[in-house]
C-alpha cells in the first residue's frame, strides 16, 4: 500500500501535480467567477504560493515570522530593497529589504490579471466561471518555469508589481508626515514605524503602527 | 494592546483617488478595497502623494460600507487632528 502511493506521488511529480490537487474523472458544476471572486483569488494565491516554493527552494525563507501563516517566502532574489533603491528610494529601510518581490504575486491585482491573460490568449477560453478556473490552475501549474523564472515574462511580472509597490511606498510616505505632524499635538503618542516587509502585520495589510505611550485619553472628533 | 500601560494602533494606508462629501457621509474612492473590512486594523489612512490631503478614519465596524473594489463609504467623519 505504502508502495503504491509512492508511486501515485511519483507519477504526480513527473505531472507537475502536486499534493494539493485532486485528479477527478467527474467535474463538477459550473459557477460563475470573476479575477476578483474569493474563490478565484483564494485558489490563485494557494497555487502562486506553492509554485514560487517549489521553484525557490534554494532561496527559501527559514524565518517562521514571515510569508502568510509563517510559512515563509522568497528572500535574497528580484529583492524589494534592490526594486525600490532602482526606482530612486535610495533611503528605503534596509530591515526585512531581503523579502522578494515575487511573494506580491499572489495579491497583487496586476500581476493577477497578467498571468490570467496569458491563459486566455493561449487557450481561448474567458476566465468567467469554475471550470475555467480549474483549467487556468492546472496551465499556471504546468507552465510555472515559464511565468514564474527569469524570462521575459517574469520581467513584465516584477516590473508591475515593482510600480505598485513604488506607489504604496510613496503614499504610506506622505501619510506617515502628515501622522508624524498631527500627532507633535498629541502628548504621549508617536508612530512606531512600518510593517518589515513580509512580516505577520505586512501580510495582513497593517501597513504601520503608532502607539499611545501612556493611558492618555485622546478624544477624536 | 501590547502592554498595562501602551496601546497600539494599527493603520492601513490606500491611496486616495477622490473624496467626496455626501448626504449622510463621506465617499471615497481608492483601489483594490474589496477585502478592506477583513483587515486587522484600527484606521484606514486614505492619501496619495500627489495630493495634499489625508483623511484617517477610524475603522467602526457597522458603520462603513465597501460599494466595490475601487468604493467605499463612511457614515461618519473623518478623524480631525
Amino acid at each position: 500500500m505504502q508502495k503504491l502511493q509512492e508511486n501515485i506521488n511519483r507519477i504526480k511529480q513527473l505531472m507537475l501535480v502536486e499534493k494539493d490537487e485532486q485528479l477527478s474523472l467527474f467535474t463538477g458544476e459550473e459557477k460563475p467567477i470573476n479575477l476578483n471572486s474569493e474563490e478565484f483569488t483564494k485558489k490563485y494565491k494557494e497555487k502562486v504560493y506553492f509554485i514560487l516554493r517549489d521553484l525557490y527552494k534554494s532561496n527559501w525563507d527559514s524565518d517562521k515570522s514571515r510569508g502568510p501563516g509563517g510559512g515563509g517566502g522568497v528572500i535574497g532574489v528580484h529583492t524589494v530593497f534592490d526594486l525600490l533603491n532602482k526606482k530612486g528610494l535610495t533611503d528605503y529601510d534596509p530591515e526585512g529589504g531581503d523579502w522578494s518581490i515575487l511573494n506580491y504575486f499572489d495579491t497583487n491585482p496586476q500581476v493577477r490579471k497578467t498571468i490570467v491573460g496569458l491563459y486566455e490568449k493561449e487557450t481561448g477560453n474567458i476566465m468567467d466561471n469554475t471550470k475555467i478556473m480549474e483549467d487556468f490552475i492546472k496551465w499556471m501549474s504546468r507552465n510555472r518555469n515559464i511565468i514564474f523564472k527569469d524570462g521575459p515574462i517574469l520581467d513584465d511580472l516584477i516590473k508591475k508589481n515593482a510600480e505598485s509597490l513604488y506607489q504604496g511606498e510613496l503614499n504610506e510616505r506622505k501619510a506617515y508626515d502628515f501622522l508624524s505632524k498631527a500627532l507633535e499635538k498629541l502628548k504621549g503618542w508617536k508612530l512606531k514605524g512600518r510593517s518589515v516587509p513580509g512580516s505577520k502585520n505586512d501580510r495582513s495589510g497593517v501597513d504601520f503602527l503608532w502607539l499611545i505611550k501612556t493611558m492618555l485619553k485622546v478624544n477624536f472628533k | 494592546m501590547v502592554n498595562k500601560n501602551n496601546v497600539e494602533g494599527k493603520f492601513q494606508v490606500k491611496p486616495l483617488d477622490s473624496f467626496e462629501k455626501i448626504r449622510n457621509g463621506y465617499k471615497i474612492k481608492s483601489y483594490n478595497i474589496k477585502s478592506l473590512d477583513e483587515k486587522p486594523v484600527d484606521y484606514f489612512v486614505f492619501a496619495s502623494h500627489e495630493k495634499p490631503e489625508v483623511y484617517v478614519f477610524k475603522k467602526i465596524d457597522g458603520k462603513y460600507t465597501v460599494l466595490d473594489d475601487k468604493t467605499i463609504q463612511f457614515e461618519y467623519d473623518p478623524i480631525q487632528f
